[in-house]
Order: structure tokens, then sequence, then C-alpha cells
């Protein structure tokens, strides 16, 4: 593989590793060095020791569409990303305070609802959204907070401004791949971490842990925490196995839970029945517990919402917390800040057109052919709308859909998305990156030092997503 | 730990355990069919009848023919207890547990279940059908090594052994009565004369020959291998063997007393059984009752550590 830097430099728009000048941004330059140091044919090799680490680790995901052949192997890029310490910082504040803020509205919308009065979010817009839970109204979690984990999508565009463009405060995964992909690069280019101090991030599980521990309604005891997972043909299942190993936590399925008469959670053991303290679900609210919610759930625990509702079992996320993972609601977030916390945005939201408006949408409609479309409730990037890409059919498809159901769409201007170079097939190209952080919060808060960027394996292609053919990356906090 | 991972454990042992039995019974039928060409039908029966699949084979098959019954226990997935459908039942389990397994043992199982899924049509050739035999066994051992070996002795490496020893003395008390019903049904007739090779075969199906001959110095004959393969207590495939070993597994758990009580049924049950009497009349409805009490032990595991209390 001959790497040709000069052309690499002219498929670019605004990369993370490589100026528009063809030199190395502020931080990447040593590890840029090491790479023309390296050569192609070396490069390759690395990259295939890496998928041997990876096959042998038994990192996997699932693909729903495979029937029986469940496991494929982590897509992974060698090329780490990097970020200067710097401008984290920021980026770790932020993101801090977005999810206090977040935290703020949701205890407020299942309580006094302070912030409809105040006319700053209009109350039906959160009501009519099939995410609000009658069955939260009047609860107070610990510490006020709802949503315990969150990962937010964020992407810097060609202005070099980086944007917040999702929250995902339901169950957001991805985070052990973040922890993966450190432990594959240190395999695979173990020389460079002599070179780079470079923010660690292990750290996290045990984060987790005293995050989840500090819910425990018996704070007294050792708190004994469960993760609960829809089981083997969930596509994150690895990440719930590995999240209960790396926390010694124990990893449940529904069935191993059963709600006693005190309405206490209990796991079935072969010593008998063990009082569960802390819940840390990876199963949608509407599959938690068949008395509350869909009743046809064979994934949840019938009376989990009615220990929960009493004080006896924490569940992170709260239930309910999607009423805010919405991107209607998104668009709001900055004035949230500013409402519950008093304080200037740290991090900018991408502008959102919200279709429900009139003259948002006749915005929107006239300029299908420029934004991006996308059905406020969905994640995983299904259901979405490129207008520059799409044919007149599929415009036209979706101004009808904005028509017949405008609360359930908004649009934004297409990002560019930043480029970092990656290897495709046997050669390097600058492929669109987003990153996604994790940030916890508990009785205290905590950012990972960089978080999961994700990459698009294709030349040109904005679509990250791992259920849609994306890959990743380790991701550098790097001392200025 | 918990209930539902203690049952897959307990399944994934009797399912690798099962698929490794059926491979060495399909291996020995196989050879013994070579030394008696006039018999193989009957053999291939007495394999059905062995494997308990007589009843829904006959309901697909007019005919017991070598390549229909070798379809139907070995590759076959209609058949729950074919070989392909166990390994498919053990990766199944191991997945689900994959959290407390040794990881390179997942890794074997996965692939000896895809190279078993993959290869089974070629084994219905007699050509090749030695050597995915051969593979089969190697590879079910390979794993079971590999867990002595790598997996701490605690909790869930005991439900492993349950499985697999409940699984083990059942396959053993099913070919010693096969084996007796076709030597018993041959006495007086011309097949009488290969009653050695008889015994020799159900020797054979448990890899019991080599040390057989060097614990009993006599001619191979039907008392002395339904003593060696019912009493004898330092052959793993024995079933006093494997009661001890059960004995102790139910040790290290905790709650183990009405398990432990099934056990010492079992035990009693076995220790009164006399060979040269059984042989002479019995052998078959004692067996029967053996069976049950596996069963008895069977239904105290479940009892005691798999089922839901509500």
């Amino acid at each position: 593989m001959e790497i040709d830097w000069s052309r690499y430099v002219e498929g670019t728009a605004c990369d993370e590793l490589v100026a528009a000048s063809g030199r190395a941004r502020p931080g990447a330059s040593a590890l840029l060095r090491y790479l023309k140091g390296l050569g192609g044919e070396e490069l390759l090799h690395r990259k295939k020791a890496a998928e041997q680490a990876i096959r042998a680790m038994g990192i996997t995901f699932t693909v729903y569409s495979e029937g029986s052949n469940l496991d494929r192997q982590w897509p992974y890029d060698i090329i780490p990303r990097i970020l200067r310490a710097s401008e984290w910082t920021r980026i770790e504040a932020g993101l801090a305070q977005r999810l206090a803020a977040l935290n703020h509205f949701i205890d407020d919308v299942y309580n006094e609802q302070r912030i409809f009065r105040d006319h700053v979010i209009p109350r039906e817009v959160i009501m009519d959204a099939g995410n609000y839970r009658e069955q939260c109204t009047g609860m107070r979690p610990q510490h006020g907070v709802w949503a315990h984990i969150c990962g937010s999508d964020l992407v810097r565009d060609k202005d070099g401004t980086m944007y917040v463009l999702e929250d995902n405060l339901r169950v957001p995964s991805g985070v052990s791949y973040m922890l993966e992909n450190r432990r594959v690069t240190k395999r695979v280019f173990p020389e460079l971490f002599e070179r780079y101090s470079i923010g660690p991030i292990d750290g996290y599980p045990a984060q987790l842990f005293d995050t989840l521990a500090s819910l425990s309604p018996r704070p007294k005891d050792d708190p004994e925490i469960v993760v609960l997972t829809p089981g083997i043909y969930n596509s994150a299942y690895f990440e719930h196995a590995f999240l209960a190993q790396q926390m010694g936590a124990e990893l449940v399925e529904g069935g191993d839970l059963v709600i006693g008469a005190d309405d206490c959670v209990y796991m079935r053991t072969i010593r008998g029945l063990a009082r569960v303290d802390v819940i840390y679900r990876r199963i949608d609210d509407a599959f938690l517990d068949p008395e509350a919610f869909r009743a046809d759930s064979m994934l949840g625990v019938a009376g989990l919402m009615r220990a929960w509702r009493k004080g006896k079992v924490a569940i992170a996320n709260a239930p309910g917390t999607g009423v805010a993972d919405d991107k209607v609601v998104y668009a709001y977030v900055p004035a949230m800040i500013r409402y519950y916390l008093g304080e200037d945005v740290i991090l900018p939201n991408v502008p959102t057109y919200l279709c429900f408006d009139d003259a948002q949408r006749r915005h929107v409609l006239a300029n299908l052919d420029k934004l991006v479309v996308k059905p406020a409730n969905e994640s995983g990037g299904y259901g979405i709308m490129i207008g520059p890409a799409a044919s007149k059919a599929t415009r036209q498809k979706f101004a009808k859909l904005i028509e017949a159901q405008p609360r359930n769409y908004v649009a934004q201007p297409v990002l560019s998305l930043s480029t970092t170079p990656t290897i495709l097939g046997r050669e390097l190209a600058p492929c669109h990156i987003d990153l996604r952080p994790f940030t916890l919060q508990g009785a205290g808060r905590y950012v990972t030092p960089g978080g999961l960027t994700r990459v698009a394996m294709r030349r040109g292609s904005l679509v990250v997503n791992s259920s849609q053919g994306g890959g990743s990356k380790d991701t550098w906090i790097v001392a200025d | 730990m918990l209930s539902r991972v203690a049952e897959r454990l307990y399944w994934l042992g009797r399912y690798v355990e099962r698929a490794e039995n059926t491979a060495r019974l399909i291996a020995v039928n196989n050879n013994l069919m070579l030394d008696m060409p006039s018999s193989a039908d009957v053999l291939w029966e007495a394999l059905l009848d062995i494997l308990a699949a007589g009843a829904e084979f006959r309901a697909r098959y007019s005919s017991v023919s070598e390549r229909n019954v070798i379809r139907w226990v070995l590759a076959e997935e209609l058949n729950p207890s074919s070989l392909v459908s166990s390994l498919r039942a053990a990766r199944e389990n191991a997945r689900t547990v994959r959290e407390v397994l040794p990881s390179e043992s997942w890794e074997l199982i996965n692939d000896l279940f895809w190279s078993a899924k993959e290869a089974a049509e070629s084994a219905t050739a007699r050509k090749s059908r030695q050597n995915y035999l051969d593979q089969v066994v190697l590879k079910s051992q390979q794993f079971a090594g590999m867990l002595q070996n790598t997996m701490s002795h605690r909790e869930p490496f005991q439900f492993l052994m349950l499985g697999t020893l409940l699984e083990r003395m059942d396959m053993t008390s099913r070919i010693v009565d096969v084996g007796a019903a076709s030597v018993l049904r041959r006495v007086g007739t011309e097949l009488a004369a290969y009653e050695n090779i008889l015994w020799m075969n159900v020797l054979q199906s448990l890899s019991a020959y080599q040390m057989y001959r060097q614990q009993v110095r006599e001619r191979v004959n039907g008392p002395d291998v339904v003593r060696f393969l019912l009493h004898d207590n330092a052959f793993p495939h024995a079933i006093a063997y494997c009661v001890d070993a059960l004995e102790h597994a139910l040790g290290q758990l905790p709650r183990n007393r009405t398990p432990l009580q099934a056990n010492r049924r079992l035990l009693q049950k076995l220790a009164r059984a006399n060979p040269d009497a059984l042989l002479a009349a019995g052998l078959h409805a004692f067996l029967d009752e053996l069976q049950v009490e596996l069963g008895a032990v069977h239904a105290q595991l479940v009892a005691t550590w798999f089922a839901a209390d509500d």
C-alpha cells in the first residue's frame, strides 16, 4: 500500500488530523510522523494484527438480519482520532451541563411542570409526544436524577465548531467498544503510547459502578447491582455481558427477577432469592413491566414499576427518561440550560427546524433538497432523509409525512462532518466521523475522556451507525 | 450464582456429553457392521433403541437402512437428540453463559458445532464417516479437558459436572441394556458365536475396552463386562464412578440435602445389583429402575436449584 499524503489532503474539507495546508494539526504531528515512518505495508500488517486481536478477544456485535449467525466482529479502524485536552475540557463541561439541565427538565415534567407554566416549552409538545409515561408522575428518584447514563453524539462541522447532534438518554450503547478499542490500540501501536500522554479511560466501569451504587435504596449495605438484558439476541448483548463482568454485577434476564410480597425485587439464585437494589436496565420502558406497560412483554418483570415507585429498587436510567430523548425536546436544550441552571450554553446545538411550527414547517418544505429530515423519535439512524442525496420521490414522500404528522419531524442543515485518516481496502482515505462520549450522573458526575469515535467506512458516506455498516476508532485526549 | 446460569451450564454439560457418546456409538456400530455384515440391519435397530430414537424414526422412514439411520441420529435437526442437534443445543446454552466460561472454551464449542453441522452430509458416506466422528469425539474431549484445567472448580463448574455425569450414567445404562438384549436375543442361534464380539462392542462404545482388559484378565464375557460398567469406581464411564463423582460435585453446592439423598438412593440401588443373577434374569428391569433413580436425581436438581419459586 502506497500512502500519498498530498492526495489525501485534496479529498478533505475539515480533517481532524491534517490541516488544509497538508500540515499536521496541533497534537497530531507525532502521530502523522509515526504513520509516515511506518509506511503503508507495515500499516496493513498492523491492521491484520488488530483483526486477529479482535477475534481472539471475542469482541462482537449482533446484526438482526443475519438469522442464526449472530456474531459479527466489531469493525474497528486502527488509526486513532485525536482531540486536544484544551478543547476537551470545554466539551466535558458542556456535556455535564447538558445532562444536568436534562435531568432538571425530566424531574420538572413529572412533578411541578414549571417549564410549561413559564412558557419556555409548549406543554402539548411534551405531553402529546408518546414518550411521557403517566406511571412516572410524582416520582422523585435519588438525587433528583433520572438519566444516569447519557451518550451524546457530537459532530464537527467544516467551520470547526463541535455541535451536539443528539442526546441518547434511553439505553445508549457503545461504551464497551470504546474500552475495547483502547485495548486493541494498545496492542497494535504500543510505541505510540510512549510518545503521547493519553487520557486513560479504563475507569469507566468503576465510575459506572459508583454511579449505580449511589442510587441504592439501602445505602448502608453493599448494594446488589444487576444488569438487565433482553438476552443474547439483542444487538448490544456483548456490551451487557461486558459491563456486568467489568463491574462484578450479575447479568440478569427478566425471568431471573421476581417481585416479593414486600414489593422488593429479588433474583433467583442457587442459594434462593437474593434482594436486588439497583437495576441497570438495557431494555426499553415499554418492555420493563408487563403490568405497567406492554402486557405482551416477555423481557420484563411483572410488578417492577410498583417496586420502583415504592422506592424499593433503583432503575437506571429511570423509567420515563425517554421523555427527554426526542429530537423536538433536543431543540429546547439550550433554553433548558438557561432556564434551570441560569448558565450560558457551552456546547451549541445544530440549528433545528421544528415542523409543528407553521413558519418553520413552510421553510422546511420549501428547502427539502437542502436539509436533513429526521423523525423525532427514532434512533440508530433509521427513517432519516438526507435531502441533497434523496430522489424526488423520496422528498415527496417525506413532504407528505411531515404534513401528516408535523410533531414527528424536525429538519437540520446538512453538516459536512469532519474526517480523519482511515484505512479503506489498500488506501488511506478521509472518512467522516462523529463522537459519542458517555456522561454519568448520580451522586457525582463523570464524563469519559474522549468517547467512541464512529466512522463511516465508505468514502464520502455520512452514515456512521454500526447497525448500518459504520466502524469505530480509538479516541485520544492528548495534552496540548 | 443465578439459577438460570446454573441450569444452562448443566444442560451444556449434558449436551456435549451426549454428542460425544453419540459419535462414539455410531463409530463402534460402523466398525461392527464390517465384522457382521449379515446382521447390519439388527445393529442399526439396536442403535436406534440405545438412543431412544426408534419411534420417531419409524414415523418418518419406512426402512431401517444404514443411510436413513445415520442421517437421523447424526445430521437430522428435526431429531432433537441427533448429534448436530445436541451440539446446537450445547452451543446455545454456552452462548447464554459465555461470561462464566473461559473464552477459548466458547470459541471451541462454537467451532465444534459449525464444523459438525457443515460436514454432516459427508458423514453419510462410509469413507469419510470415521474421520468425522473422530473429530467430534476429539473436540468434545478437548472441550471437557479445557474446562477441567482452565475453569475454577467452583459452583459453575460443578453444575457442568452434574450434567456431564448424569448424561454419562444415562448412556452407560442404555448401552448395557441394549447390548445385553442383543446378546440374549441370539442365545441358541448361530449368532451366539458372536457373543464375545458383541460384548467387546459394548465396551468399545464406552471407550472402556482397554481399561477393562487391564482390570479383568479373563476372556471378555457378559457378567464381567456388566460388573465393570456398573461397579468399577475408577473407570470414568462406569456408573459407580459417576455416582461417586456426583456425590463430590453435589458436596460443593449449597442447599444440597435432597439432591444428595437422591444420589444415595441411586447408590443403594446400584450396590444391590449382582451381574450374574441379573444376566440370568431381570437386567432390563433393573436398568429401568436405575433410570428411574437417575430421573429422580435430575428432578431434585431442578427443584432445588433451577425451578422458579413462584
